[in-house]
C-alpha cells in the first residue's frame, strides 16, 4: 500500500509540475518589459515546478530501494539482490528514471538562474524556456513515464540491472553528464535575451553567461572522461572512445559549449557569437538526447529501440529551432560585424558540424536512396585531424601575441624528449615512424611554451592553464595511440609464450558476491624487457540475468597501464587479450582535472564567501 | 585609383577568405564520407546475391555461429548466421586482428570489411553490449509476426 501512495504521489508530482508550466505559460506575461508582480510569479512557478520534479525523483529512488516491482521501471531494471549502491543510483541505469533526473536537473537549474537575476532587477524572457520545459515534462508523463504500474499482480523479482552497467564508472558518469548538458539551455535563455536587450545591465549578464557556459562545460568534460572510463574497464576493447552516436551526442554539445566559452570571454560586442555557439549547443544537445533515446541510429550503448518514443523528442527539437528561428529578425544590423572570420568559436563550430553530419549522414542515405550506410571512425580522425592542427595553431598564435616568443631551448629540450618518449614505449627507431615524433615533439614544444605562461602571467592563468591540459590530453592521446601494444593468445594448458610476452595462468579461485559467481584468475605476466606483474581478471556470471561478463584487470602506472581480460569457451580453453597502454592514467587524470577547472572556475567564490560574512 | 582598389580588396577579401574555408571544409567532409562510409548488409542479403557486395566497403551484421570460432596462424575464422533464426545459411569471415571483449559465440556482431570471392575478410569486429540488441530493421520483423 505504501508502495502504491509512494509511486501515485510521485507520478502527481511530475503532473503538477507539467500543468504549472503549462498554466504559467498561458496565463502570466513572460516578455521582458513586464510588471514586476508577473516576473515574481514566473520565478516562483520555477521554484516550485522544479521541487515538485525533485520530489518525483526522491520517491522513484524510494521505489528503487523498496523494490516495489509493480512499477515497470523497477522491474525491467532491479532485482532483490542488486547492491544496495546501485540501487540508489538505479534512476541513472533505466532510461524512464534517467530522463525524469534531467528534467529535474533542467528546471532547478533554470530557476536558479532566474531568481539570482530577478535579484538583481534582471527580469528575463522565459516563453521558450517554459516551452521546452513544459516538452521535458510532457515526455516524463507520457512516453517515459518512470511510474508507470504493470497490472494487474505485480512480479515477484525483477530482471535486474545490466552487469554492465554494474560498475563504479557508471554511477558517477551519467549524473556529470546529466549536470552539463541539462544546463545548455540556461545560457542560451540568456544569449536570447542579450541580444534582444540594448539598455539594461549588459556587462553583468555576458558574464553571467560566460559563467553558466564554464559550469556546462566543466561537467560535460567530468562527464564524457569517466564515461570513457567506464567504456575502457567495461567493455573490454581496450578502447575507450569510439565515435559511436552516443558518444557523438555527448562530444557534440562540448565542442559547442568550448566555442561558447571563447565566444563569451572576448572583450566587446560579442552578443551575436554568443548567440549562435549557445543556439549550437542547445540545438546539437536536444539531438544528442534524440539520437540516445529514439533508437533511431544503431549505436554500441543507448537507450530505447523502438523509434515512435523519438517523435516527441522529435517535436521538443523543434521548439528549440523555432526559438533560435524566432530570435533571429531581432538581431541589428550593426552587431553583424563578426570581426575576424577564423576564431577558436568558427573551428569550434565547424567541428561540430562536421561530427554532426558524420553522425547523421547514416540516416539521410537510408532516407534517400534506401541503402543503409555506416560511418566509420576512420571518417571522424580523418576530418576533424587538420582542424586540431588549426586551434593548436591558434593557441600558439594567442601566446604570441601575449609576448612569449618562440624559444630555441624550449624547442631543442622538447625534440629531446620526444626522442626519449620514443625510445621508452617504442624501442627502436624506424623512417616511417617520423611522423609521429613530429607530432609528438610539436606537442611537447607547445605544452612547454603554454606552461612558461602559465607560470609568467597571472592575468590568463586559468586560460593557459586549460590550453596547456588540452595539449596535454592531446599528447595522451597521441602516445597511447602510437605505442599501444597489444595480444590476444588462446590457451589449454595455462602457458603462452609470444615474442613480446610470456604468460602464466593459474588456475581460477572463486568469487561470491550478492548476484554473482566469479572465478578469479591470476595471471603472471614477463614482457620483453624484463617488466613482470600479475593481473587478476575475473569471469561473473550473474545469475538473474544469466549473463556472463569479463572482468578486467587493470594495472595503472604513470608510465602506462597494464590491461588484461579472460574469455573461456565451451570448451574450457582460454581467450586472453593483454594490452599496454602508455599514459592512459595521465589522461584520466588530465580530463578530470580539466572538468574540474572549469566548474571550480565557474563559481563565483568571493560571492560566497562575502554573503557568508555578512 | 588605389583607393578604390584598396576598397574593392578590403570588401572582397573577407568573403574570398570564407568562402576558400568553406570550401576546404566541406572538401574534407566529402573526402572523408567518401572514404568511410560503409553499407550495412544482413548476412542474408549478402549469401543471396555476393557478386553485388564484392570488394565493396561493407558491415555486416550478424549472430556468431556457435562452436564455429577457430584460431589460425594468421588470426581468426568464424561463421555467422542472419538473426532470423529460421535461415541457417552461414558466411565464412577472416579476421586477424584482436576482437571485443563482447564477441562471443551465439551473440550478435558487426564485422566492417570487405567480400572477396564468397569470404569476408574483416578488418574491424563489434560487439553490442545489450544482449537484447536488434538491428532495427529485425525489431519490425519480429513484432510483425506476433
Amino acid at each position: 500500500m505504501l508502495a502504491i501512495i509512494i509511486s501515485e504521489t510521485g507520478r502527481l508530482a511530475i503532473i503538477l509540475a507539467a500543468s504549472l508550466l503549462l498554466s504559467a505559460g498561458l496565463l502570466i506575461n513572460q516578455r521582458v518589459n513586464r510588471p514586476l508582480s508577473h516576473a515574481l510569479a514566473t520565478m516562483n512557478t520555477y521554484r516550485a515546478a522544479s521541487s515538485l520534479t525533485i520530489l518525483a525523483i526522491v520517491l522513484l529512488t524510494l521505489s528503487f530501494i523498496q523494490n516495489d516491482f509493480g512499477l515497470h521501471t523497477v522491474w525491467a531494471n532491479s532485482h532483490t539482490d542488486l547492491p544496495d549502491q546501485f540501487k540508489l543510483f538505479n534512476i541513472i541505469g533505466s532510461p524512464q528514471g534517467s530522463w525524469l533526473l534531467w528534467t529535474g536537473l533542467t528546471l532547478t537549474q533554470l530557476s536558479h538562474a532566474i531568481t539570482h537575476l530577478y535579484r538583481k532587477n534582471i527580469s528575463l524572457d522565459t516563453r521558450w524556456a517554459t516551452l521546452i520545459s513544459f516538452g521535458f515534462c510532457l515526455f516524463a508523463i507520457t512516453a517515459a513515464n518512470p511510474f508507470y504500474r504493470i497490472v494487474p499482480i505485480a512480479p515477484d523479482n525483477g530482471i535486474d540491472l545490466n552487469p554492465l552497467l554494474q560498475d563504479p564508472g557508471f554511477l558517477i558518469h551519467p549524473p556529470c553528464l546529466y549536470l552539463g548538458t541539462s544546463a545548455i539551455i540556461v545560457p542560451f535563455i540568456l544569449a536570447t535575451n542579450h541580444i534582444q536587450n540594448y539598455q539594461t545591465q549588459v556587462t553583468y549578464l555576458s558574464e553571467y553567461i560566460h559563467r553558466w557556459a564554464l559550469w556546462c562545460w566543466g561537467w560535460l568534460t567530468l562527464g564524457i572522461t569517466l564515461g570513457s572510463w567506464w567504456a575502457y574497464r567495461e567493455l573490454g576493447w581496450g578502447g575507450w572512445w569510439f565515435w559511436d552516436p552516443v558518444e557523438n551526442a555527448a562530444l557534440m554539445p562540448w565542442l559547442a559549449t568550448t566555442a561558447l566559452i571563447h565566444a563569451s570571454s572576448a572583450r566587446g560586442d560579442n552578443r551575436v557569437w554568443v548567440f549562435i555557439t549557445s543556439a549550437s549547443a542547445l540545438l546539437t544537445n536536444i539531438l544528442g538526447v534524440f539520437i540516445t533515446r529514439s533508437g533511431i541510429l544503431v549505436s554500441v550503448h543507448g537507450f530505447a529501440n523502438d523509434a515512435h518514443k523519438g517523435y516527441l523528442i522529435g517535436l521538443i527539437g523543434m521548439i528549440c529551432f523555432i526559438g533560435v528561428i524566432s530570435v533571429l529578425p531581432k538581431i541589428r544590423k550593426k552587431q553583424l560585424k563578426l570581426r575576424s572570420h577564423i576564431q577558436p568559436q568558427s573551428t569550434l563550430l565547424a567541428m561540430t558540424v562536421i561530427v554532426a553530419i558524420g553522425t547523421l549522414y547514416p540516416i539521410g542515405s537510408a532516407w534517400w536512396s534506401k541503402v543503409p550506410l555506416v560511418i566509420g571512425a576512420g571518417y571522424f580522425e580523418q576530418v576533424l585531424m587538420p582542424f586540431t592542427f588549426l586551434l593548436l595553431w591558434s593557441m600558439g598564435r594567442q601566446l604570441f601575441s601575449q609576448g612569449i616568443k618562440p624559444s630555441y631551448t624550449l624547442c631543442m629540450a622538447s625534440l629531446g624528449l620526444a626522442l626519449t618518449t620514443h625510445w621508452y614505449f617504442s624501442g627502436h627507431f624506424g623512417i616511417n615512424q617520423i611522423n609521429q615524433l613530429i607530432v609528438v615533439c610539436i606537442l611537447y614544444a607547445s605544452a612547454a611554451h603554454h606552461l612558461v605562461a602559465v607560470i609568467r602571467y597571472s592575468e590568463k592563468r586559468s586560460m593557459y592553464c586549460a590550453h596547456l591540459l588540452i595539449i596535454l590530453i592531446a599528447l595522451a592521446v597521441v602516445c597511447n595511440r602510437y605505442y599501444e601494444r597489444v595480444g590476444l593468445f588462446t590457451t589449454d594448458n595455462g602457458r603462452i609464450d609470444s615474442n613480446e610476452w610470456s604468460i602464466q595462468v593459474s588456475k581460477p579461485s572463486t568469487s561470491v558476491g550478492k548476484n554473482y559467481q566469479g572465478e578469479i584468475y591470476s595471471l603472471s605476466l614477463s614482457s620483453r624487457n624484463n617488466q613482470s606483474l600479475v593481473l587478476y581478471p575475473e569471469i561473473r556470471t550473474y545469475y538473474p540475468r544469466k549473463m556472463q561478463k569479463s572482468v578486467t584487470a587493470i594495472t595503472s602506472t604513470l608510465m602506462g597501464d597494464h590491461y588484461a581480460n579472460i574469455h573461456k569457451g565451451e570448451t574450457g580453453d582460454l581467450t586472453i587479450r593483454v594490452y599496454f597502454k602508455p599514459l592512459q592514467g595521465l589522461f584520466w587524470m588530465f580530463g578530470c582535472l580539466l572538468g574540474m577547472m572549469g566548474i571550480i572556475r565557474s563559481i563565483k567564490w568571493n560571492h560566497i564567501v562575502c554573503t557568508k560574512t555578512a | 585609383m588605389i583607393t578604390v582598389n584598396n576598397k574593392l580588396i578590403n570588401r572582397l577579401l573577407p568573403a574570398m577568405k570564407i568562402t576558400l574555408w568553406c570550401a576546404f571544409g566541406i572538401g574534407c567532409i566529402v573526402y572523408g564520407l567518401r572514404e568511410h562510409a560503409h553499407l550495412f548488409v544482413r548476412v542474408k542479403q549478402v549469401i543471396d546475391d555476393p557478386l553485388r557486395w564484392e570488394n565493396q566497403h561493407l558491415r555486416v551484421g550478424g549472430i556468431v555461429v556457435e562452436q564455429s570460432i577457430k584460431y589460425t596462424n594468421s588470426g581468426m575464422e568464424f561463421m555467422v548466421r542472419d538473426h532470423l533464426n529460421a535461415d541457417q545459411r552461414q558466411l565464412s569471415i577472416r579476421f586477424s586482428g584482436i576482437p571485443p571483449a563482447l564477441f562471443q559465440e551465439g551473440k550478435a556482431m558487426i564485422a566492417n570489411g570487405q567480400l572477396k570471392k564468397g569470404q569476408f575478410f574483416a578488418s574491424e569486429i563489434l560487439a553490442k553490449h545489450d544482449e537484447n540488441y536488434q538491428i532495427p530493421d529485425m525489431a519490425s520483423h519480429a513484432s510483425n509476426n506476433n
